[in-house]
């Protein structure tokens, strides 16, 4: 009976112009995608995907998947229901010999038929497309590459389930009103509010916006489906019943509330969705085993044979895990504590979050064109989070604007930033619903508090000084509450920039001393012994030296201070640090650096031997690098000879970055990419910032390993003294 | 004889004010052609509707061939048909296509389209789409959706409305014959008299939610059987006080009619008799009244 009613739906969509809507529908964006990448891609598109096919095709889909793909759902479902509606054939259909489950129930399985045959075809026609465009364009890629069919096809069955809440809601709404007009009119609003809710991610169960949440968390989750998509599965559950309902009894009353049954089994639905809802929606946090484990997979034209887990602070091995055909798995055996640590791979360095009893399991893809990451196991959420939330740039109008605020709404600002971070500290969950370990949380409350702290005790009191000379600050009594959590040796957060700044600030105002050396005594003197003195000494204290020029300055303060830290290992790397920045003394051997022309060619800067070599460190992120870049470009152009060669050395991570600024630059300047800045360059150089400007002689010998700016006059100067018996 | 539908009591409101079918009892013999008359807003369709359960009683009071409604739906109408109101077709399709989606929805031998399409005379126009159909030939596709599962009974809401004279012969014709060859009951809504009279074999007369009469034709036209004669007479003015004063039973007069009470044909031939013994030069006799008067009387506030 079901099949018959489904036979007779099928017969009713001839000639209904719902083909028409599908393949129009399915057209579009392939279309469009397609004709972008013929005309306008060549300036634009340069950043090659390393699949084109898979690139092409899930562009087609996540662009469809957010307004077209909900739309399309709406205009389905009005379509298939007013066929009834508007031949007034709810009578024929109801006065046949047949179950109004099988009328109401094959009326919805032809809808969601359609929907997945447009979604099917959509994916056809970008395989279309993608085709085309493979015979037009030459790119190696397309060669080197194919498409993935189960991925995609996987893609668009995801997004069709995300579609179910919202098109069963429209099915109730279209099958009970029978003008066309308002379930059309709701389900565009509700569209339309659900991209805009998506974009601002609030209300993240609303039925409308789930197939866009499916194309934003497809890449992100290896979950069978995404809580959202269960949700979609649960409001279908839920409006098919009440649809049906109102279907077979006609009248609400009826429907729901007589005989008192009826309302028994309508309560007992929705309290069963409620809890349903609860129980999909309720964040989770991972229980962690006994062992800790870290495997992954990892995809590299660099072979990388060994894995170094690291110490964040100290960069000391922990782990050692070797790879075999592109996976790896390994055992941590220390008892390591749960904090942040470095994963190093090959010549990419990366932050994990880790501790002991986790398992972690990393998918890293390595090339030229860029890094990816995927980190997932019992520190998904943390992981996540740690990319996603940097609120360090989050107060810079308080750090900017201090000077506008008199103490007490400055203080009322800090706690109202106080209040809002704890709140989105506490709220935060992944798309799995997964949320952060309580002592992961505890820490980056922590930070919050300090960062915030920093600006009040710190920072404020600064500016207040300048613009209010005659006053004397004064807080409100509120603040204490702010300050009471402050500790000055949490050894859970030394692995925090911050909290060695914050720190800094605190030691060097409680010091009142005016010179560097009064100030590290008082610190050697006033932190408590223990690993966070430590690790703050040994981090200032390589921070402060490498600033200092002076070698023998450098020298007393490491053997003044740095003794105060009890791990010998860390005195070494102290020690180290010293003797790479002696290395960099007037006279030492400049160390190599292996870097790529704009050809592709590989080139090594010691074959400018015989030629005064003046480097630019930049990297296309750096603003101020590219501020000096024309008086860099100036200079170059004036003195470029055969005696002296000027370099810009690129420590960008992905070099089509580089390849798009560096293209078309100034002749005279040769423009390098690094081939590997973080182990090479950055180490051997000690390259803290950037912009950097450096002078290596005719010998292959550094002059200057820290020149002035070139919009410095200075510059110049060292430039023309240096180089005075050479040129001509 | 046994019945194919009966209803015991029948009662319906939309809102607890006024009641729209009011201790309603029908009973429709099986192989009847049963007139339901009534004029507009009698209850005629809402009948219909609550016949076929389209409209919801909480009741168990509706039997069809003797089986309850309630509890039989939706395989009663495995032999059962109905056309209610507007016909229900759909615009987009074509005459064969919309029976098919029937024929589909019973699992019927999709064969028989065409027969059907040439009984209500639309074999010509069997592929045109639906929308470009007049009032009439979309009724006549209404019925040959209704008589496609070849039923035992028909239901049929005003199935006249919209066609021209000729269709309504023709349509007259055909539930005859259907009627009388294959032994179909039918049941058809209609507020013409005269419609009604020319077909059915029994009739209800429904008026504002009651059941003012029930029974075969012949029991109508016995009840309803001319009250009243009217003599068309020749110089009336010249007769009429010799009539006045030489009739020995109460008479009336219309304009320039004699009207007398009748109860038989015999009393209106007594009374010619008299009149043209008396010399009154009678022109013209009219049975009036009649159905049609006993009709719009009885449907009267």
């Amino acid at each position: 009976m079901f099949i018959r009613s489904l036979k007779a739906e099928y017969i009713k969509t001839k000639a209904s112009g719902l083909k028409w809507l599908c393949l129009g529908a399915a057209i579009f964006i392939p279309l469009i995608q397609f004709l972008f990448y013929v005309l306008v891609s060549d300036t634009v598109y340069v950043n090659k995907p390393q699949n084109p096919w898979m690139d092409f095709i899930n562009g087609s889909i996540g662009a469809f998947a957010p307004f077209f793909y909900p739309l399309l759902c709406v205009l389905i479902v009005l379509r298939l229901a007013q066929f009834e509606h508007k031949a007034d054939a709810w009578k024929l259909l109801e006065t046949q010999p047949v179950s109004k489950a099988a009328l109401y129930f094959s009326k919805w399985v032809m809808c969601i038929l359609v929907a997945l045959a447009c979604l099917l075809l959509l994916l056809l026609l970008s395989v279309l497309f993608v085709f085309l465009l493979s015979l037009i364009n030459a790119d190696a890629e397309y060669k080197t590459s194919s498409i993935e069919w189960g991925k995609a096809l996987w893609f668009v069955i995801k997004i069709w389930i995300a579609g179910f809440g919202l098109m069963a809601l429209q099915y109730f709404l279209s099958i009970s009103i029978a003008n066309f007009v308002a379930p059309f009119v709701i389900g565009l609003i509700a569209t339309i509010a659900g991209t805009i809710l998506g974009q601002f991610q609030i209300m993240p169960w609303w039925p409308y916006t789930a197939p866009q949440n499916t194309a934003n968390y497809y890449a992100q989750s290896s979950d069978w489906l995404l809580p959202h998509e269960q949700l979609s599965i649960l409001f279908m559950l839920l409006f098919l019943f009440l649809g049906f309902r109102l279907f077979s009894y006609k009248k609400i009353k009826y429907a729901v509330i007589k005989p008192v049954t009826r309302l028994v089994g309508v309560v007992a639905c929705i309290a069963l969705f409620a809890f349903a809802f609860w129980f999909v929606n309720r964040p989770k946090q991972l229980e962690r085993g006994s062992k800790t484990v870290i495997a992954g997979e990892i995809e590299s034209k660099e072979k990388i044979s060994t894995l170094y887990l690291m110490d964040a602070i100290t960069r000391d091995t922990i782990e050692t895990i070797p790879v075999q055909q592109n996976r790896f798995v390994a055992q941590v055996k220390e008892d390591i504590p749960a904090a942040f640590y470095y994963l190093r791979m090959g010549s990419d360095m990366r932050q994990i979050f880790l501790g002991k009893g986790d398992s972690i399991y990393i998918d890293a893809e390595i090339s030229e064109l860029g890094k990816k990451t995927t980190i997932t196991g019992t520190r998904v959420a943390e992981n996540r989070y740690s990319m996603s939330n940097d609120f360090e740039n989050n107060f810079w109008y308080l750090e900017n604007m201090a000077y506008q605020y008199q103490p007490k709404q400055f203080a009322k600002n800090v706690l109202d930033e106080w209040k809002k971070g704890e709140k989105e500290i506490d709220k935060y969950k992944t798309v799995s619903n997964i949320k952060p370990s309580d002592d992961f949380l505890q820490v980056q409350k922590k930070l919050l508090r300090l960062k915030l702290l920093q600006l009040l005790d710190q920072h404020y009191p600064q500016v207040f000084r300048v613009y209010h000379p005659n006053d004397t600050l004064k807080y409100p009594k509120e603040v204490d509450e702010l300050r009471k959590g402050a500790t000055l040796n949490d050894e859970s957060l030394l692995f925090s920039d911050n909290y060695i700044q914050f720190l800094g600030g605190h030691y060097r105002k409680a010091s009142k001393a005016y010179t560097d050396s009064g100030y590290y005594g008082y610190v050697v003197q006033n932190f408590p012994a223990g690993k966070a003195k430590d690790i703050f000494l040994f981090r200032s204290l390589s921070e402060f030296i490498s600033i200092v020029p002076d070698s023998a300055k450098r020298q007393y303060f490491i053997s003044n201070f740095g003794k105060a830290i009890s791990s010998p290992k860390l005195i070494s790397a102290l020690h180290e640090k010293n003797k790479s920045l002696n290395s960099m003394k007037r006279g030492k051997p400049a160390p190599e650096v292996h870097a790529e022309t704009l050809n592709g060619k590989p080139f090594a800067l010691s074959s400018l031997k015989n030629r005064f070599i003046v480097v630019d460190v930049w990297a296309t992120w750096c603003g101020p690098c590219k501020k000096e870049a024309p008086y860099f470009k100036e200079l170059a152009e004036r003195y470029t000879s055969e005696s002296i060669a000027f370099v810009s050395l690129s420590i960008d991570e992905k070099k089509n970055d580089w390849k798009i600024d560096a293209m078309g630059k100034a002749e005279k300047v040769l423009q390098l990419w690094a081939t590997n800045a973080t182990e090479e360059l950055n180490k051997n150089y000690n390259i803290e910032s950037i912009p950097r400007f450096m002078l290596i002689d005719n010998k292959g010998r550094i002059l200057n390993a820290n020149m002035p700016r070139p919009s410095d006059p200075e510059f110049e100067n060292i430039l023309l003294k240096e180089t005075a018996a050479f040129r001509r | 004889m046994p019945l194919a539908i009966e209803t015991k009591h029948l009662s319906y409101c939309f809102n607890k004010k006024r009641k729209v079918i009011d201790d309603l009892s029908l009973q429709v013999p099986e192989g009847s052609i049963y007139g339901f008359l009534g004029p507009n807003g009698a209850g005629k369709t809402t009948t219909m509707r609550l016949l076929t359960s389209l409209l919801k009683t909480e009741e168990d009071n509706i039997f069809l061939y003797g089986k309850s409604l309630l509890k039989n739906i939706p395989y009663i109408f495995q032999n059962v048909s109905a056309l209610i109101e507007t016909p229900s077709l759909y615009l987009h399709l074509s005459a064969t296509e919309n029976l098919k989606v029937v024929a589909t929805l019973r699992g019927i031998e999709k064969a028989a389209i065409p027969n059907i399409l040439a009984m209500v005379n639309l074999d010509k126009h069997a592929s045109r789409k639906v929308k470009e159909y007049s009032l009439g030939m979309k009724q006549r596709l209404a019925l040959a959706i209704a008589l496609l599962p070849n039923p035992d009974m028909l239901m049929l809401d005003e199935p006249a409305n919209g066609l021209d004279p000729h269709g309504i012969i023709e349509m007259r014709e055909l539930l005859i014959r259907l009627n009388k060859e294959e032994g179909k009951t039918i049941f058809v809504s209609s507020h013409i008299l005269s419609e009604v009279e020319k077909t059915c074999t029994h009739i209800g007369i429904i008026h504002k939610g009651h059941l003012q009469f029930q029974g075969s034709i012949d029991e109508l036209r016995r009840t309803a059987e001319s009250k009243k004669a009217f003599f068309v007479i020749d110089n009336v003015e010249e007769w009429r006080n010799t009539i006045n004063e030489r009739i020995d039973q109460p008479v009336a007069w219309d304009n320039s009619h004699l009207v007398v009470d009748v109860r038989s044909r015999q009393d209106v031939v007594a009374m010619n008799t008299k009149l043209v013994n008396m010399g009154v030069p009678v022109i013209n006799i009219n049975s009036g009244g009649g159905l049609e008067e006993w009709f719009l009387n009885m449907t009267k506030n």
